[in-house]
């Protein structure tokens, strides 16, 4: 079901940005800051963006990652502000497929079926921000870091089998504590606890266990 | 409110149509709130200018976004091109804005109905002049 819903998801992505320019992005560059106006639209056709908001503090806390297929910020053109909510970074050099917004309403017109799709797509996504949110409110360091790395196995993993699951995006310790919320100190911490377990192995590209990881 | 619905309906003493949305919604609530807004619209144009709605859809428990509404969203973006009015606030949660803001936008409504956070927000836009 969830094969047939993300083959309708892509084929509704090609619609829309069949005639869409294209454009490559080095590991870094800010797409979208905090407060801007909504004015393009964006399809990843390769790599990955992180989405972020800056604490009270200064500090960085990553709140969500997109990947291939994704398309975004759907939720802050399609909420009332209209405006980002938050800041979108290149983690890796992407390629990207850009709509303006125009094109994109143009697009949509009298297009129930696409509508449909973009909803359930939408609101799948918000969902899953809320559930990285909640994660983050967690008070335990072990409990974060391991609702993280099941989060990484959704949205950026390859399988081999069913054993284990292999990142695509390589995150440093600082990039980890900046998506759970805790000190760098604590992460390595936690992932030198995990690596003896033999839950995680690698550095910077990590191997998880999938069961190891399911029973903790 | 009777049992059978999910909303209420009523002239708001500053003149415009206000609809509240309660609980979890289901074809035939959607259905039966479109008519009531519909019939209340037409006669409010029929007394005088502008016709001005507001819909709170803060209390909608979920949205649903199975194929059971499907349907009654066609429903919805029909009644947005075809009944009678000047202006309609939304307001509610991201989900609900979502939602209503893709209807709107498959129905060519964006300068007629605008979607907000608040119920300030969307106050302020509806009572702006044109």
């Amino acid at each position: 079901m969830v094969e047939i819903q993300s083959i309708a998801r892509s084929n509704v992505m090609d619609q829309l940005f069949s005639d869409a320019r294209h454009r490559k992005l080095q590991k870094g560059q800010i797409l979208i800051y905090e407060g801007d106006p909504i004015n393009n639209l964006f399809l990843i056709a390769d790599g990955y963006v992180k989405v972020y908001n800056i604490q009270s503090d200064g500090s960085t806390r990553i709140i969500f990652i997109y990947g291939p297929d994704d398309m975004f910020p759907m939720t802050s053109f399609l909420s009332g502000a209209g405006i980002g909510r938050y800041f979108y970074e290149c983690m890796t050099d992407v390629q990207l497929k850009i709509m303006p917004q125009e094109k994109f309403q143009q697009a949509l017109r009298d297009r129930i079926e696409i509508g449909e799709a973009l909803i359930g797509y939408a609101i799948d996504i918000n969902n899953q921000f809320l559930g990285r949110i909640e994660v983050l409110s967690v008070s335990s360091a072990r409990r974060k870091v391991v609702a993280l790395l099941q989060y990484l196995i959704e949205r950026a993993s390859f399988s081999k089998g069913n054993e284990h699951s292999y990142l695509k995006v390589p995150l440093t310790a600082q990039d980890i504590a900046d998506m759970c919320g805790l000190t760098r100190e604590t992460v390595s911490a936690q992932m030198l606890k995990l690596k003896k377990d033999g839950v995680i192995s690698g550095s910077k590209t990590l191997t998880i266990d999938n069961q190891k990881l399911s029973r903790l | 409110m009777k049992t059978t619905e999910k909303f209420e309906i009523f002239i708001n003493p500053g003149g415009f149509i206000e609809q509240r949305f309660v609980g979890s919604q289901n074809p035939e609530s959607v259905r039966t709130a479109i008519e009531r807004l519909i019939k209340q619209s037409e006669k409010l144009s029929s007394k005088k200018g502008r016709v001005l709605i507001l819909v709170d859809i803060t209390n909608i428990s979920n949205i649903d976004v199975s194929g059971k509404m499907s349907e009654t969203r066609g429903e919805i973006v029909e009644a947005m091109r075809q009944a009678e009015y000047d202006r309609i606030a939304i307001y509610g949660d991201l989900a609900g804005q979502v939602m209503v803001n893709t209807l709107v936008l498959i129905a060519g409504r964006r300068r007629k109905i605008r979607v907000f956070e608040d119920r300030i927000g969307a106050l302020k836009w509806l009572k702006s002049k044109a």
